[in-house]
């Protein structure tokens, strides 16, 4: 390791992540310290249901699964130097020009994530947990969550690390050694007393927090070094280049899209590169990862009640239309997924404007939303044997979701992924969505309401149609750029 | 036949910020005529080209491309013409086929097969059009970019450093059809370091310095008794910057 190259590498991070982002990605520390600090309040309704140890082996999983976000950097190291970034060169390019091997540059950048991260993640989750201390009086060993955290974070990394240098090199091996662990999680939460209990026997830094425990502390050390070694050692000295070959079927994917006229051809190209891609199955997955999210909410949710009326149990109504607005809501973040596959510069050549492409995107969340939302809501609506709520759960649905959908189109364009972290643009976003979902929420609990509901969602369509004519005059001049 | 001004610029200024990168910029281009935008690095050639193309707006100024004005009407300009960036590629995941069938389905060209056809032969693509564009090497995007911005027959062509990464041989080939292009009417706006391709390709040529234009007519005229192109402009480029 060079101290110069790593430096070069803090500061690369630094201007990229400022020049996308402006100054705005310093507010990202500032969010994760609020939200943590909220969840932090959270731990008094939760000590109702769950042990310390539940409730230290949730923390930890937590952080262990942001440092797997960040982990996935063999897989995607092609991908930001190929598509994505395409007009910026990174230093992880350095190797193509000078004598230098690609492992010793990717292992700083490696370290860098690692540093970078636990600056901008793991200090304002420690911090924003030990802030909400003072409200709860629950008491926290700061040094020790402190350093604990930051073992399960180095973990999350290096097991994400590990998995993807597998992927790249193996999508069956990757296969067998998730179903490893999907059967290894299972069978550790066999005879116990929650699952929680189970996956912290897997978890070393719940023994370093609870008993303080030197040999956890030496196990969490060593994964981590063995995994992100063994992974390092693996990753390729040079990107492995397969041709990929399709026939031509433009034409007949082009036709699926008639109905939508002048936009079907720029439709088509969406639908190809999404498919192309592999973004369908981050699109599809996106949904798995919210829905698990809201059971988890619901769940704190009731327990929040629960503890606010002095341990009376209170069961939320929560139904197909409470359900509708929660998957029309994760629907609409289909949108930045659909901005995230490729770069649209090349429009530049074209008699195309910016309006065109972003309708075509909107025109492709529809159909996504009509397919994937459809069935998860009918799946749900199904299951809780509530099919007469489902035409307004449906209705609904589209409502929320296109408005959210043409919202975020309006406001960001093409640009979903950067300006989503912009605070100005962030913070007029969730003024324009937060309040309305809280009232049809909360209108979703009055079965009796359901045509004021239903009035409300449509006037949401209508905010839709409108936004909708609005996005010519804000990005129809909008240059195409790399 | 009437030749009517394919280029007009009049005042055409740029700026990022408190660089200037186009000062004033009046130019006229007749159609059939191939004209080249000579200049060093950071001269101000790509973002004229940028402007012209509707890409970027200026600052101050004006531009119209076949009678349209580019700032009112970029769409418009750009249906009637042929643009090759300097620095482009074709979408990462449509095939070099694909990516033709969705240019001229965008470009409304009727009857696309035997053109696509033609060019795909031109650029000997035949046994890459099935793979996905950004399966293949740097020239071969080159020439796909080349391909679709031919592909609808356009009265003029927006050529900014087009030779780059293509071989000799596609080079040559394409020198011959951009020459033929202009003798059958065709209209040329190029943009190239390479000035013996700019010497025989172009009938008049602009050299951009510090974006400013600080010379422009016709290459014969440009030049001295016995001077290179390559003479020429090193010659004025040196004076302005003295």
């Amino acid at each position: 390791m060079s101290a110069n190259m790593f430096w070069l590498f803090i500061k690369e991070e630094y201007r990229a992540q400022s020049s996308m982002f402006r100054s705005s990605f310093l507010m990202y520390p500032v969010m994760i310290f609020v939200l943590t600090c909220l969840m932090g309040l959270m731990l008094l309704p939760m000590r109702m249901s769950l042990s310390t140890y539940e409730l230290i082996t949730l923390a930890q999983v937590g952080v262990f699964m942001s440092g797997m976000l960040v982990g996935g950097m063999a897989m995607l190291q092609e991908t930001i130097l190929e598509r994505r970034m395409s007009g910026i060169r990174l230093l992880l390019n350095i190797p193509m020009t000078l004598p230098i091997s690609n492992k010793r540059v990717f292992t700083h950048f490696y370290f860098k994530d690692i540093l970078y991260y636990i600056c901008m993640n793991v200090v304002p989750v420690v911090l924003g947990l030990y802030a909400s201390t003072f409200v709860t009086g629950i008491n926290i060993n700061l040094p020790l969550a402190a350093l604990t955290f930051i073992l399960s974070f180095m973990i999350g990394v290096s097991v994400s690390f590990a998995l993807s240098t597998v992927a790249v090199r193996s999508r069956s091996l990757f296969a067998v050694s998730l179903l490893v662990i999907v059967v290894l999680s299972y069978l550790a939460t066999i005879g116990q007393a929650s699952a929680l209990y189970g996956i912290g026997r897997f978890m070393p830094t719940v023994g370093v927090y609870i008993s303080m425990s030197m040999p956890d502390v030496a196990i969490s050390i060593v994964v981590f070094i063995v995994l992100s070694a063994v992974s390092l050692l693996f990753t390729r000295e040079m990107p492995h280049q397969i041709e990929k070959r399709y026939k031509s079927n433009f034409r007949g994917i082009q036709g699926r899209f008639k109905p939508f006229g002048h936009y079907a051809t720029l439709a088509a190209k969406e639908w190809i590169d999404l498919m192309r891609s592999g973004g369908i199955g981050s699109v599809l997955f996106s949904f798995v990862l919210p829905l698990l999210f809201l059971w988890g909410l619901l769940w704190m949710m009731s327990n929040m009640i629960t503890f606010m009326g002095d341990g009376e149990t209170i069961t939320l109504p929560f139904n197909t239309i409470f359900y509708s607005i929660i998957i029309g809501f994760f629907a609409s973040l289909v949108y930045g997924w659909l901005n995230n596959i490729d770069n649209n510069a090349n429009y530049r050549m074209l008699p195309v404007s910016m309006t065109d492409v972003i309708k075509a995107k909107l025109i492709l969340f529809v159909v996504l939303n009509a397919v994937v939302s459809v069935a998860y809501l009918g799946l749900i609506s199904f299951s809780r044997g509530e099919l007469m709520l489902l035409p307004f759960g449906l209705f609904t649905m589209f409502m929320v979701s296109g408005y959210i959908g043409v919202l975020t189109a309006y406001m960001t364009g093409v640009f979903t992924n950067s300006l989503m972290f912009d605070y100005k643009v962030f913070s007029i976003y969730a003024l324009a969505v937060v309040p309305v979902l809280i009232v049809l929420i909360v209108l979703s609990f009055y079965p009796s309401m359901l045509i004021l509901e239903t009035i409300a969602t449509a006037l949401l369509g209508v905010a839709a149609y409108l936004l909708l004519g609005k996005i010519d005059r804000k990005w129809g001049r909008t240059e195409f750029r790399a | 036949m009437i030749f009517m001004t394919a280029i007009i610029t009049r005042g055409l200024n740029k700026k990022y910020g408190k660089l200037e990168a186009l000062s004033e910029l009046s130019i006229e281009v007749q159609e059939g005529e191939s004209f080249c935008l000579l200049g060093p690095n950071g001269a101000g050639k790509s973002t004229t080209i940028s402007i012209l193309t509707g890409s970027i707006e200026p600052s101050s100024g004006s531009a119209t491309v076949m009678g349209i004005d580019v700032a009112k009407d970029p769409i418009g300009a750009r249906k009637m013409i042929g643009i090759v960036p300097e620095m482009e590629y074709p979408p990462s995941f449509l095939t070099v086929r694909e990516y033709l069938d969705m240019v001229c389905s965008i470009r409304n060209v009727e009857n696309p097969e035997p053109r696509i056809a033609k060019w795909i032969e031109f650029f000997d693509l035949k046994s890459k059009e099935d793979t996905l564009c950004k399966d293949l090497s740097k020239g071969t995007k080159k020439k796909v970019i080349i391909a679709a911005a031919l592909i609808h027959e356009p009265k003029l062509l927006f050529l900014d450093e087009p030779f780059l990464d293509l071989d000799p041989i596609v080079q040559h080939n394409m020198k011959e059809y951009l020459s033929s292009y202009v003798r059958d009417g065709g209209t040329v706006f190029l943009s190239t370091h390479i000035l013996e391709i700019a010497e025989k390709l172009c009938g008049r040529a602009g050299i951009l310095y510090n974006g400013r234009l600080i010379a422009s007519g016709k290459v014969s005229e440009l030049k001295k008794s016995q001077e290179s192109l390559e003479d020429v402009f090193m010659r004025l480029v040196k004076e302005e910057g003295a």
